[in-house]
């Protein structure tokens, strides 16, 4: 009887099984993390990701091939121009010789500063989020360099996001305009403290500033090492705006981030910060995921 | 063999070269758009089964929770498969509409999914700012698709 029932229901039967299927899913992750489902994610990801790899190497041989081309079209003027700014640039070297002297100099001032250099790890941005709704980015280097998840991502503009989950060969990181990413920020100025979160994917929002904090549009925002991934002092962005708005707790703010990251093409993985080996415990604290 | 090739050209560009296009922040979503296109001749409980293949592929693409794009792409296919038994036309526009109704659906479908289990971003902004755009891109890519079909005479009627 249930059997001949489903059987004529076929079509709705296996929507149905499907949909239940993906909403326990849901819910399990909500919960808690599964290691059964994030081992299928990781399968499935590594298996995509020799392809991405693939994709982003033609594109770049393509482009730099297209781009050698349009350089020998010009290469005649070019040649005569860089002639005449050779003779320039001899000049310029004997200036330069002396701010290098000055430049070693200052490097051993910082060097005996810092006391332990940090160890970073370069890498290749080789693929984005396939949907509109998270931001985060595919880099080509996984646990077998060291990487690990929570580790921090920074660019030379500042603070890019964490490791969400690393591979042998490649690693997802999840950016700070990520509606689920959270980090523990301090205006610069005032030293008010908040946290970061993205919003809507394209830019941060500071929460949780009193309603009568000092901050003001142009203040820089930096980590404020609070929570244990992010440590302190990373630039993060500028406040963009401050809103009070009325019959709220907290001030609201958006923070424009210095790094841009539609154009992120190399990032440095934070492999290990002096003092702060326990940071990379992704059991410890809720920084980092909402 | 020519779905598999179609389906991993998808998820490589979805992830790799689309960025570029985008608009806004927002790109069209490949992997409902295939679905789309191989749904209009397929059974619904086999788009059904695609859509969960689609789905999950594109989650572990990304960095949601697995199940998220499962559940709105597996509904679009049956929905798609279904609607498309009363398309007795190889006319465009009820493929244009049907393709513009299922890319709005796709997108409400996964906001009301992420306010329901995360809790994130607000209703209202979120639709305007992601899932109307993306519905938009998706159909105008659709259409360009569509044209290109119908002028190779391969639009269909389901038999």
């Amino acid at each position: 009887m249930f059997l001949r029932f489903i059987l004529r229901h076929r079509q709705v039967a296996v929507l149905s099984t499907i949909l239940l299927f993906s909403f326990l899913l849901l819910t399990f992750q909500v919960r808690q993390v599964v290691p059964a489902i994030d081992f299928t994610r990781k399968v499935l990801l590594i298996s995509l990701s020799p392809f991405l790899r693939a994709t982003t190497f033609v594109v770049s041989v393509v482009t730099s091939v297209w781009e050698e081309y349009i350089d020998l079209r010009n290469l005649r003027q070019e040649n005569r121009r860089l002639k005449e700014e050779l003779e320039r640039l001899k000049g310029e070297v004997k200036t330069f010789r002396e701010s290098e002297l000055e430049n070693q100099r200052l490097r051993t001032l910082l060097e005996l500063k810092g006391q332990t250099p940090t160890k970073v790890i370069a890498a290749r941005v080789i693929g984005k989020d396939a949907t509109n709704w998270f931001k985060t980015i595919v880099i080509d280097r996984g646990s077998e360099s060291g990487v690990r998840r929570n580790m921090v991502v920074i660019a030379p503009g500042g603070l890019v996001g964490r490791i969400l989950e690393a591979m042998p060969f490649s690693s997802r990181a999840q950016l700070l305009t990520d509606p689920a990413s959270a980090a523990g920020a301090l205006v610069q100025r005032s030293r008010t403290t908040g946290v970061v979160a993205g919003y809507q994917g394209l830019t941060t929002r500071l929460k949780y500033l009193p309603l009568f904090a000092d901050v003001a549009m142009g203040d820089e925002v930096l980590t404020s090492g609070m929570g244990g991934i992010f440590p302190k002092g990373i630039p993060i962005g500028k406040v963009a705006w401050v809103r009070r708005p009325t019959g709220a707790l907290f001030l609201e703010a958006e923070v424009t981030p210095w790094a841009d990251f539609s154009k992120l093409e190399e990032v440095l993985v934070l492999a290990e910060l002096p003092g702060q080996e326990t940071a990379w415990n992704p059991s410890q604290g809720n920084e980092g995921h909402l | 063999m020519t779905p598999f090739v179609l389906f991993l050209g998808v998820a490589v560009f979805q992830s790799t070269l689309l960025y570029q296009l985008s608009i806004g922040g927002v790109k069209p979503d490949l992997f409902l758009l295939l679905l789309f296109f191989l749904s209009l001749s397929l059974e619904a409980d086999l788009a059904s089964f695609l859509g969960l293949l689609f789905g999950l592929s594109q989650d572990a693409l990304s960095g949601g929770p697995l199940g998220l794009k499962v559940f709105s792409l597996s509904l679009m296919g049956f929905l798609t498969a279904h609607f498309s038994e009363k398309l007795y036309t190889t006319a465009i526009l009820p493929r244009f509409m049907l393709l513009a109704l299922i890319a709005v659906l796709s997108g409400t479908t996964t906001l009301l999914l992420l306010r329901f289990f995360l809790d994130l971003d607000p209703l209202l902004p979120t639709f305007l700012r992601i899932v109307l755009p993306e519905a938009l891109l998706t159909t105008v890519v659709g259409l360009l698709v569509l044209v290109f079909l119908k002028m190779r005479g391969a639009l269909e009627v389901k038999p």
